[in-house]
This record gives C-alpha cells, structure tokens and sequence, in this order.
C-alpha cells in the first residue's frame, strides 16, 4: 500500500516539532519542560458514558491538579442523557475516587466543567451546542482552541461530525490558533473498507493532521519507555536483532469478560477487539527501525515501514500459525465464571473468538528468523500487558559439567500493565559452596524506582493531543496496514482456511492449541 | 549461612478478607509502603511462588518451617489452608502479611509476602485461579505439598501452575502410598517431581558412592549378593525404597521375587538379595514433628572374585556416618554426614529445575519393589 498523499507525513505539523523549536529559539535551548498547552475547550461526546466517567474526567481532573492544563480551559460534555451541570461535576468527583480532594484543587477545576444533554442525530441540537460553546469561550476567554473527544459508540461519529462541520466548529488545520483537534476512539472502523469510510468520513470535517487515534496503550509509560530504554543506553541496541533475539511474546491477557459490550464483541471478536490495534502497535514499536529524529512523523514512518514488513499469512500458514479460541466456563481469580456463550447479550451458538494467538514474522534484516509471537484472550487468570523478548542461549553450556541444567534463556520483559515495569532475567549462582544455578531478575518498577506511580495513559494522550503533538496516536496509514493483516486473517478464518474455534476453561492460560503454536517451535510461552 | 535470629511479621492493612485478587495486590502495597515509611531498609524479596497446600492440623508444624524456608530462599508464599470455621458465603477467604529477616550483618529487614487463602468445601474449587491470579509471572512456582490426609480433586489444577512440586513421601505411613506420590507432575511433564525422601537420601549415596571409588571396591559392585536396609520405625520408609531402588537402578537389577522375607533380584552375574531389618532404637521426631521413620544403616555384601562386606551407619541427627568394613579387610572410619533439616532439604530441591532422572529411575525400580512386599 502507497502512502496516500494526504497523510501527515506530506505536510507540515500543526506545531513546529522540538527540535526546530529549540534551533528556532536559543532561549529553549536546555530547556526540558513539556510545553505550555493552550487554553482549550475539551467537548467529549458520550459523556455520560463509562469512558468517560472511569477514564477522560479522571484524567483531566488529573492534569488539572498537576497543573498541566491551562486554567482557562474547559471540559464540556454531551450526551443524550439529560444531566445538569452540578450532577455531571458530582459524578465525576465520584468516579475520581478521591473525596478527599482539596476543595483548593476542586473547586476551580468544577467550575470549568460543563454538561449539555442532545440527541446525537438532532442537528438543532449541534446549534444548541455551538451557541452554548461559544458563549463558554468567551465567558472564559479562550481563543476558541477546542478538542472533540469521540467517546460514543462509532455508529453516531457520522452524525457528529456532519454536526461539527455543519455548525462550523471545526477550524482549518492551516490557521494556527484557533486550532481544532478529534480524537477518534477504537475501534477505528471493523475492517480495512469501513476504516478507509470512517476517515473519509473524519475527514470530511477535519484535515489527518487535526486527528488524533487513540490507543490508550500507547499512553502507558512503559510503552514510551521501549525507545527510550532501546536507544537512550548503551547495551540494549546492540542486542535488538536476530543474532541476539531468538522470540519476542507480546501478550495482553484479561481477566475480565465482556461485560455490557455483548453487542459490539460479538462482532469485533479477540481478533479486532485487540491484534488490529493494541498488540500490531506494541509490535511495531519493539520492531522499528530507530527514527531519524524523535518526532512522531519521523517515528510513524518507521512503524509503518514494520507493518509493511509483516508477512502475510498464507492459505495453509493460517490454521498452522493462527490459534482461535473461546471461554467456557471455569473460574477466574476466586471466583466463577461463566462461559462466553452464556454472557449476556451473547448468542447461544457464538463462534465469536475470545482468544486469538498468532505467530507472526517480520520479513525484514533486522528480525528475518525472529518469530513474534502474539496471544490475547479474556477471562484468563489475571490482567496483564507485556512483551517479552527472549534472548538465544549461550552457544555452550559450560556448566552442565558440573551438575547444574540449563537454566532458562534471558528475557528481557518490559511489563506495560499492570505495575508498569522492566525486568531483566539470568541465571546467577546461588549463595553458597555448592554450584546451583538460579534464575533471578534485575528489576524496574516505576513505583519503587521514582516513588510514584506512573501516570494514567490518558492523561498523557489528553496531554499530547492538546499540546498537539501525535506522536502517541496512530496514523491514517498505520491503522489500514494494520486492518489489511487482519482482513487477511479473518478471511481465511472465514473461508474455512483457519484453526477451528478451540476452547478454554475461564481463568486458564487459554487452549492448547495456542501451546502447540510454540512446542511445535521448541519454545512456549512465558507465564505472565 | 548463619542464622540471623526470629523473624518478624509484618501484617497486612486489612485482616482477612474475601477473596479479591485486585485488593490483595493493593493491600500488599500498602502493607510495604507502611512497613517502608517506618524507617529502616526493607528488602522486598522473592526468588519463587511457593505454593503450600496446609491441613489445619499440619500448619502450626509447618509454619516455623517455611518461615525457615523463606529465611533461605525467599518467596511470595501462598498459604492454602482448609478453613476451620467456613464463612457463611462460603467464599475463599484471604490476608496477606509478610515474613523478615534481620539480614545476614545486621542491616536490614529481608522480606518475603505471603498470601493465606482459605478454603471450604463450597470453594476449594477456586483455589487454583485464586492463586494464578497472584503469582508473580516472571518466577518460578513450586507447589510443596507437604500435609498429609485426602487430596482434594482440585489440586491437580493448582499442580498445573507449578514448574516443580515437591513433596515428601517420606510422610506418608503406608509403602502402598508411596508410587502414588512418586507419580505426581507439575503441569508440564518436562518439568520435575522431587521427593523429599529422596532428598534426605542424598548423604547416603554420596557415601556409597565414595565407598565404591577405590580400584579395590569398585570391582566387587559387580558381584554384590547381598544387601541389607536398617530402618527405625515401624516399617521401612520411603527413604529405604528409594535407597534400595536407587541400587538397583545404578547397577541394573531386576526385581524377581519375594522369597523367605527378602526380595530378590536378577543381576548381569548372579542373583542379589535384599533385605529391610528394623533396629531398636526409635529415632524420635523429625523437625517436621513427625515420628522419625529413617533408614539407620545399610549393609552391603559380595563374593568373589572381589568380596565385599561393608556397612555404613548413622543415628539421628549426627553430623558423621560410620563405615565398617570387614571384607576385603576390617577396618572403622567415621565419614561427614551431610544431614540437612527440612526446610534445607527443601530449599536443595527448589534449586533443582530439571526433573531428576536418579529419582525417577529409582522410584520406578522401588515401586517394584513395594509390589513384592507384603501388603500391611
């Protein structure tokens, strides 16, 4: 696929990237602070939505406390649901989970936050809307700087965006200021045509450099961290290729079930739920290429370059390197759970998958022979994000002479959820006159190592978005590459070409089918 | 290693609770942020998940153990215990506290969590994705199984998240139940079962192995006829089995009969007897508090052309064996013994992390022979 011409990497940013700023300007020279974000209006639509209650006002709320976010910006909800201003604000000090919030910090941040109720479909309710925003701005002397948050289900994003464009909120991307961002939630489209639609669509209202596709992944401090720990030392570089690496694990593991999202899983199943955007994004950014500058074009193109080197699955490659699976019932940390198929809003004869597990290839210098191995399922044992990067072992085993077994191959984990993390292992000689070898761990975990907890990933891609850098959203290009390989799998899945639908008890590590995927390789998988 | 005097616990923020894996997690933070915001370094430390199915009987026994255990090779310790009184909900039930030593020089506390959960009839069940939900990934798991009694079905589940399992047949009474814990795997079958009986074995290959290394011994292994197991107890234990399996595994005898009360064995050059002969004296407890059923000696003879009469023994706790010699000439030697107590014995063995075909060789052999004994 070519890079069409309207993808960011065409055009100039909306802001001048760090490194021009700091040529620009001696006076930003050494200076390391995050930027100034503009004051700016945040309207989120689906408002009274889980999104937002556990998610978006949390954030926010934060990056207010912290002082991030100008004071003259705004949070402005709409939902259908009517809701008056103070109700909204009550909510989200509740979904805060901080009562004890200094009214100090409280205060001036519900005094900037704001509610509308509207049918999404009611184009006199975008009116309404715009005479409402523009009355805020005013009120609070903005300059009109506003983001749309999408966090509705993708099948009102038409009527909002015809909404938008109609009622003129939109600024053009070529203005400066007053500036205007989306921030389109996932899914992003259920396949390669109706994703190239929806932009279309996006666009019909703003320019690809005004978008901002959201993975929360990619928000997670460790996820930011792989570059920084790959290219900021010294020793890891070196190692990052396939005279060094024998596997990589990715794995995004969930303890939970579907929830109340019987309606969209059903459809979307592990394979879009979760390969098409978390799991290819971790890929693409173990797997690139270091970028010429670190500036998110610059690393958009390496990612996309790893997309592109993906090897497609063949018809008989399919059933062979592809593992699907659903939950049946079984139980999950204590307690019992129920099958898939017995979920509410679930059909009795679901063929949905809950559980996908690839073995993919990257068919490029640096990882020809490297298998990327990528697992995801719900109702496994617990919650865990990471990727795994398994080292060769020692061409000789110097010590079996003296008694002691080949101890497990060094991994380098970098650990994205929970307790957002690195750890190194080895073997190490255990104390004492005997000779046992142990594996131990070098370990990094941000709360011991900095103190604090790292941020919510939210906050640092609402951060971004208003400050406007894209590095941590995907780009137009990236998100069709990525649909183009699941299209692929599901088509072969769907012709009859793939793995049959295996089954796992809830709270195992998922089939055995999804085991045979690695002995078949001499290797398995790591325990999360 | 030196021991650094008792330990101290450290209790967790809330009590027992019901199972909740997500508040487990937090509670062990707060618990080490409390602890850390007391002073003092505190080392939070973990080599392993180490699984421990209890009985309420065998807890207050076993507990000074695996503190021991932790002191030496520290672990997130899961405590899985029957309950005494089930909750009405009939839930599993959890807290967590954690185990400190005062590190080895003084400064310090080293520190391994622990997790107890309990159990009822209504929950055992659970158990096993209770405790998946809790191990830390990127360390090894060992089940050590040491009470004794009925095993509920589920625990092959838990056995399954386990890269090791050890267990101690040496606690069970009856010979018949020996195979069945011989036989028992971890989740893969690449991975291995250790017997604790075999473990405490160790001293006593080593010395019969270091008895055969001189030219002139080392030629009468081919003709031994006769050996003789000493055990205090009443009967032989697991340990003797395995000690006469393990012979018979290393120098290719084959288990025929039962003839006159001594089995015996086909051999490359002649026929091998073996016996088990109880000595007098009771060997007390062990310190696990069991009633001590250990081997006591070992007699060891053979014929020409390289004849051979020795014997090793060794009492209790002792930290030197016996060896007498009477063929091909008399002689007395006192040899090390290395006697390990049990938390030592365990820890040796969770540094194993490949199956250990010795044992599984001798097992096999000395299930064999239990099926010529008589029963009872």
């Amino acid at each position: 696929m070519s890079a069409d011409a309207d993808t960011a990497a065409s055009k100039p940013e909306l802001k001048p990237d760090a490194s021009e700023t700091v040529a620009a300007n001696p006076l930003r020279q050494g200076s390391v602070t995050l930027g100034v974000a503009d004051p700016c209006t945040f309207v989120v639509f689906g408002a009274s939505g889980d999104l937002t209650r556990r998610k978006l006002l949390p954030a926010l709320l934060a990056l207010s406390r912290e002082k991030l976010l100008h004071p003259k910006s705004a949070v402005l909800g709409f939902a259908r649901q009517p809701m008056r201003d103070e109700a909204f604000r009550d909510e989200l000090r509740d979904s805060a989970g901080e009562r004890d919030i200094p009214d100090s910090e409280w205060m001036p941040f519900a005094a900037s936050v704001f509610y509308r109720s509207g049918k999404y479909e009611n184009a006199g309710d975008y009116a309404a809307l715009a005479s409402f925003l523009k009355s805020l701005e005013r009120e609070r002397g903005t300059p009109g700087n506003r983001i749309f948050y999408l966090a509705t289900p993708p099948d009102v994003y038409p009527a909002i965006l015809e909404g938008l464009r109609a009622e003129g909120l939109v600024h053009g991307a070529d203005l400066g200021t007053p500036w205007s961002h989306v921030i389109v939630e996932k899914p992003y489209g259920h396949d390669l045509e109706s994703a190239r639609a929806l932009t279309a669509m996006v666009h019909g209202a703003f320019d690809e450099r005004q978008v901002y596709r959201i993975d929360h992944y990619l928000g997670k401090e460790t996820v930011q961290n792989i570059q920084v720990l790959r290219l900021a030392n010294g020793i890891f570089e070196p190692l990052w290729n396939n005279r060094y690496v024998d596997h990589v694990q990715i794995a995004v593991a969930e303890a939970d079930g579907i929830g109340t999202r019987a309606g969209y899983y059903e459809k979307a199943g592990a394979l879009r739920d979760m390969l098409q955007n978390h799991m290819l994004q971790l890929l693409t950014l173990t797997a690139m290429e270091p970028p010429s500058r670190f500036e998110a074009n610059a690393i958009r193109d390496e990612k996309v370059k790893v997309l592109r080197a993906l090897t497609p699955l063949s018809r008989g490659q399919s059933a062979e390197r592809t593992v699907r699976a659903q939950y049946a019932a079984g139980a999950v940390a204590g307690k019992p759970a129920p099958g898939y198929r017995e979920e509410e809003g679930v059909s009795p004869k679901s063929t949905t998958e809950t559980y996908i597990a690839a073995r993919l290839e990257v068919d490029n210098w640096r990882w020809a022979g490297v298998p990327f191995y990528l697992r995801s399922g719900k109702r496994l044992p617990k919650r865990a994000t990471e990727i795994a990067i398994t080292f060769h072992q020692p061409p000789y085993s110097l010590f079996r002479s003296a008694g002691c077994a080949p101890i497990e191959a060094n991994v380098l984990r970098l650990r994205i959820q929970p307790d957002e993390g690195i750890s190194l292992s080895f073997g190490s000689k255990s104390p004492g006159q005997a000779l046992h070898i142990d594996p131990v761990r070098m370990d990094f975990n941000y709360l011991t190592s900095f103190g604090a907890d790292p941020p919510e990933a939210y906050e640092r891609l609402l951060l971004d978005c208003n400050l406007g850098d894209s590095t941590l959203f995907a780009r137009k290009d990236e998100v069709e590459l990525a649909w183009e390989h699941v299209d692929a799998i599901a088509k072969l899945w769907a012709s009859g070409e793939g793995p049959p639908l295996g089954s796992y008890p809830a709270g195992s590590w998922g089939p055995a089918e999804a085991d045979g995927l690695l002995t078949r390789d001499g290797r398995r998988w790591l325990r999360l | 290693m030196g021991r650094a005097g008792s330990p101290i616990h450290i209790e967790g923020p809330d009590g027992d609770r019901p199972f909740d894996a997500t508040e487990l997690e937090r509670d062990l933070r707060a618990m080490w942020k409390a602890a850390s915001s007391k002073g003092g370094t505190i080392y939070r430390a973990a080599l392993a998940n180490l699984i421990t199915p209890l009985s309420a009987c065998d807890s207050d026994c076993f507990t000074p153990i695996l503190t021991e255990i932790t002191r030496r090779h520290p672990a997130r310790l899961f405590c899985v215990q029957r309950s005494d009184s089930p909750p009405d909900d009939h839930g599993l039930r959890a807290h967590v506290n954690a185990v400190c030593h005062i590190r080895p020089g003084g400064a310090g506390l080293v520190c391994s969590e622990q997790i107890a959960i309990a159990w009822d009839d209504a929950s055992g069940p659970l158990v096993p994705s209770a405790v998946a939900s809790l191990l830390v990934g990127d360390l090894s798991t060992v089940l050590l199984e040491l009470e004794q009694g009925p095993i509920p079905a589920w625990r092959e589940k838990l056995a399954r998240l386990a890269d090791a399992r050890i267990a101690d047949s040496g606690l069970a009474h009856d010979p018949a139940e020996y195979p069945a814990i011989w036989k028992r795997r971890p989740g893969r079958s690449d991975r291995p079962l250790h017997d604790l009986a075999w473990a405490r074995l160790a001293p006593w290959r080593e010395i019969l192995a270091e008895a055969f290394d001189p030219p002139e011994f080392a030629g009468a292994l081919a003709s031994i006829q006769d050996v003789t197991i000493f055990y205090q107890g009443s009967g032989p234990p697991a340990g003797a089995w395995l000690l006469a399996g393990w012979l018979a595994s290393r120098l290719d005898w084959k288990p025929r009969e039962l003839a006159g009360g001594q089995i015996r064995l086909g051999a490359k050059t002649r026929p091998v007897s073996m016996r088990f002969e109880a000595e007098g004296a009771n060997g007390g407890t062990d310190s696990a508090g069991s009633a001590r059923r250990a081997i006591a000696g070992i007699r060891i003879r053979a014929g020409a052309p390289a004849p051979l009469d020795l014997s090793v023994s060794h009492e209790g706790r002792s930290e030197t064996a016996r060896i007498v010699t009477r063929a091909p000439r008399a002689s007395e030697r006192d040899v090390a013994f290395g006697y390990r107590e049990f938390a030592a014995c365990v820890v040796g063995e969770m540094h194993r992390h490949e199956p250990n075909r010795a044992f599984e060789d001798a097992a096999r052999v000395a299930e064999e022979l239990i099926g010529l004994w008589p029963k009872g």
